[in-house]
C-alpha cells in the first residue's frame, strides 16, 4: 500500500506535483498514467525520499520510507534503467544494493535468473543494451522481495518477447497481493496491464478509476463493411444511435457487433468487415488529459491557414 | 475509499515463470504469513529491527564492494601503491649511486625513512582522487538513485562510504608503505649504506604515511558529496590541502609563523615525516583529520538538504 497525502513539490517555478492525495491498493495492477512532465515520476521520487517534497507526505506500509530499517524488502523501485555505474558488472551492482540492506548473494542469483540475465552477469552495465538495463533495473527492483513494486516506464527499449514478460511478471506480482504501481504515458499500454488507473496531469489528479469503469465510462462503437453499403446504411440506420461513413465501411454507434451480424443476416448481407473498435480508450484518455499536456506539438487551426492566405 | 477490482487483463499470465520465489534464500524472514492472504507489510508486521550501527556497517560493506569492482576505482588504489614503492626504490637506488660523501648531518634514519615516504606526495594525488570519484561516479553515472534507494538514511550512506574508502586506502597504502620500507632497506644494505633506524619512529612513519593518504581521500570524498562533479572536487582538494598554504606566504612574518604549523600541508605531513619540525605527528594529524571532518561534515550537509 502507497499513501499519498496532499503532496506537492515544486522546481522553482513549475509546480511538478500538485497537492496530490491517492491511494495505491494492493494486490491489483495500478496504473500510473499522464502525459510526459504530468509528476509521474516526480511522485515516484518523492515516495523514495530522493526528493524532498514542499508539502505533503508518502507513506509506503505506513511509514515514510527512509523510515523503514531494510527499504529494498518494502518496496522495489525501477526509476531509470541508466542508474547503474556503466563499468560495473551486473551481478556486483545487485551485490552492492543486496549488501546494505542484508540481502543474501543466493537471492541476487536468483533475481539474475528471474530477469533472464543470468548468462551476462557478468558483463558490465555500459554493454547492456536499453532492454537489458531495464532488465537490470526490475532485477534490483526484486532484490528485497517486497510487498511494493514501483516501476517507472518499465517496457521502455523492451523487445515484444520483453513487453510480454513484463505483463506477465507485474500480474503475478499483483496476484501475491502485492502493491504494484507501473507508470506510462501510452493509455494502449496501460489498457493492456492495469486493473486500476490513476491518471495526472500537471501534477494534479484527474482520475482514480478501475480500468472497467473506465471502459464502461467511454462508448465504443463497431466498424462494419458490407458488399452493399448503402442497404447496409439504411438496415442499420433505425436501430443505431449514429452511423457514419467510415472510408469503405461505416462506423456505427450504439449496437454491438451480435446485433449488426444479426440484422445483416436476416436481411441477407454480405458483412466483409465487422470490427468492434475500442479507441475509445484513448480517447477517453485524450480528453481526460488535453488540457494538461505540457509539451503540445503546434497544429495549425484551418481556419488560421485560410485567413493567412486570405 | 471504495474501489472495485477490473476483471484481469491478462489472466493468463498468473503464476507463470515470471513469478519469483517468496521463500528463497535471504528474503525477509519476519513477514508471516502468505502474502496472498495478507498482503503488504502494513502495521504491526516490522522487518528485523537494524540500528544505526549496524545500518552503517552494512551501507560500509556494499560502499567497498562498489570501490572494488569498479576498474576506475581499483586503478587509483594501484597507482598510489605504486607511487609509494616505486619512488621509494628509486630514492633509495639514488642515495646508493651518489658521487658526493653522504651529508654527515644526515642520520640512517634519516636516509632510509626519508626515502621511504618520497612517493607519498605523489601517492596523494591517487589518494585524492580515489576519494572524489567514490562519489563523483555516482553523480555521473546516476548510480546514486539506486544506491539511496537502498540506503535512504543519508547520513549513514555518508558514513558507509567514509568508511569504505579509508578501509581500501588504509590497507592498501599501509602495504605499499611496509613494501617501500622494505625495499629501501634492501637497497641501501646492497649498497653498504647503514640502514639502522629507531622501530618507534619507523612504525610512525609507516603508519603515518596510511594515515595521511586516508584523511586525503576522505577531503577528497567530502569534496565529492558537496560538489558532484569530478573535476571540481579534485580541484578543490588540491586548492585547500596544497595551493591554500602555499599562500601563507603572502602573510606578514609574525602571523605566519603562529598559522604555519596548523596549515594542511604542514600538519599533515607531520605524522609521516621522520623528525617533524613544526609541529608534533600526532597533534598535527589530528589538526589535518579536523580539516577532512569540517570538508565531510559540510559534505554530508548538504546532501542530507539536497534532491537527488
Amino acid at each position: 500500500m502507497i499513501e499519498i497525502r496532499d503532496l506537492t513539490k515544486r522546481y522553482g517555478s513549475t509546480t511538478a506535483v500538485d497537492h496530490l492525495t491517492v491511494t495505491i491498493a494492493p494486490g491489483v495492477v495500478t496504473g500510473f498514467l499522464g502525459p510526459n512532465g504530468a509528476g509521474k515520476s516526480t511522485t515516484m521520487r518523492l515516495v523514495l525520499g530522493l526528493d524532498r517534497p514542499d508539502s505533503g507526505q508518502a507513506l509506503v506500509g505506513g511509514r515514510p520510507y527512509a523510515r523503514h530499517e531494510e527499504p529494498l524488502r518494502q518496496v522495489g523501485a525501477l526509476l531509470d534503467a541508466r542508474a547503474v555505474h556503466p563499468g560495473r558488472r551486473a551481478v556486483d551492482h545487485l551485490r552492492t544494493l543486496a549488501a546494505s540492506n542484508g540481502i543474501g548473494p543466493a537471492r541476487v542469483r536468483e533475481v539474475l535468473e528471474l530477469v533472464g540475465l543470468a548468462d551476462v552477469a557478468r558483463s558490465r552495465a555500459g554493454t547492456f543494451s536499453l532492454g537489458m538495463g531495464q532488465r537490470l533495473g526490475i532485477a534490483a527492483a526484486l532484490l528485497g522481495d517486497p510487498p511494493v513494486v514501483m516501476l517507472d516506464e518499465p517496457v521502455n527499449g523492451l523487445d515484444p518477447d520483453g513487453i510480454i514478460w513484463v505483463r506477465r511478471l507485474l500480474r503475478s506480482l499483483a496476484d501475491e497481493g502485492r502493491t504494484v504501481l507501473v507508470s506510462s504515458h501510452l493509455m494502449s499500454e496501460m489498457a493492456l496491464i492495469a486493473d486500476h488507473l490513476v491518471i495526472l496531469g500537471r501534477g494534479r489528479l484527474l482520475a482514480d478509476v478501475s480500468l472497467a469503469d473506465m471502459i464502461a465510462s467511454t462508448s465504443g462503437h463497431v466498424r462494419v463493411a458490407a458488399t452493399q453499403p448503402d442497404a447496409l446504411h439504411s438496415l442499420l440506420r433505425p436501430h443505431a444511435t449514429l452511423v457514419t461513413p467510415d472510408g469503405d465501411a461505416l462506423a456505427v454507434t450504439g449496437m454491438g457487433t451480435e446485433q449488426v451480424a444479426r440484422l445483416a443476416h436476416d436481411a441477407g448481407l454480405l458483412l466483409v468487415e465487422l470490427t468492434p473498435v475500442h479507441a475509445s480508450l484513448e480517447e477517453a484518455y485524450l480528453r481526460l488529459t488535453q488540457h494538461d499536456v505540457e509539451y503540445r506539438a503546434a497544429v495549425p487551426d484551418p481556419t488560421d491557414l485560410r485567413s493567412a492566405a486570405a | 475509499m471504495s474501489r472495485t477490482t477490473a476483471p484481469s487483463v491478462a489472466p493468463t499470465a498468473a503464476g507463470g515463470p515470471g513469478r519469483p520465489a517468496r521463500t528463497a534464500a535471504g528474503v525477509a524472514p519476519a513477514r508471516g504469513g502468505s502474502p496472498a492472504t495478507a498482503p503488504a507489510a502494513g502495521h504491526g508486521v516490522r522487518p528485523p529491527a537494524v540500528g544505526t550501527v549496524t545500518a552503517v556497517r552494512r551501507a560500509a560493506r556494499a560502499e567497498l564492494l562498489k570501490v572494488l569492482t569498479l576498474r576506475s576505482t581499483r586503478a587509483a588504489v594501484l597507482v598510489a601503491m605504486i607511487s609509494l614503492v616505486v619512488l621509494a626504490a628509486f630514492m633509495a637506488v639514488g642515495s646508493v649511486v651518489q658521487e658526493a660523501p653522504p651529508d654527515p648531518s644526515l642520520s640512517a634514519a634519516d636516509v632510509v625513512l626519508g626515502a621511504t615516504v618520497s612517493g607519498v606526495t605523489l601517492a596523494f594525488y591517487a589518494a585524492a582522487t580515489l576519494g572524489v570519484i567514490a562519489v563523483t561516479g555516482e553523480y555521473a553515472s546516476g548510480t546514486i538513485r539506486s544506491t539511496l534507494a537502498a540506503v535512504p538514511r543519508r547520513g549513514v550512506l555518508v558514513a558507509g562510504k567514509a568508511l569504505a574508502v579509508v578501509t581500501v586506502v588504509l590497507a592498501s597504502t599501509l602495504v605499499a608503505a611496509v613494501l617501500a620500507l622494505v625495499t629501501v632497506r634492501l637497497v641501501l644494505a646492497s649498497g653498504g649504506v647503514p640502514t639502522a633506524t629507531d622501530p618507534a619512529v619507523t612504525a610512525r612513519v609507516v603508519v603515518g604515511t596510511a594515515l595521511h593518504l586516508s584523511v586525503v581521500a576522505l577531503v577528497g570524498s567530502g569534496f565529492g558529496w558537496l560538489l558532484h562533479s569530478t573535476a571540481g572536487a579534485i580541484a578543490s582538494v588540491v586548492g585547500l590541502l596544497v595551493v591554500l598554504p602555499a599562500l601563507a606566504f603572502l602573510l606578514p612574518r609574525p602571523v605566519a609563523d603562529v598559522v604555519r604549523p596548523f596549515l594542511p600541508d604542514v600538519a599533515g605531513a607531520a605524522v609521516y615525516q621522520p623528525v617533524p619540525d613544526l609541529i608534533g605527528p600526532w597533534t598535527g594529524f589530528a589538526v589535518f583529520a579536523a580539516y577532512a571532518a569540517v570538508v565531510l561534515l559540510a559534505g554530508a550537509a548538504a546532501v542530507r538538504r539536497r534532491d537527488v
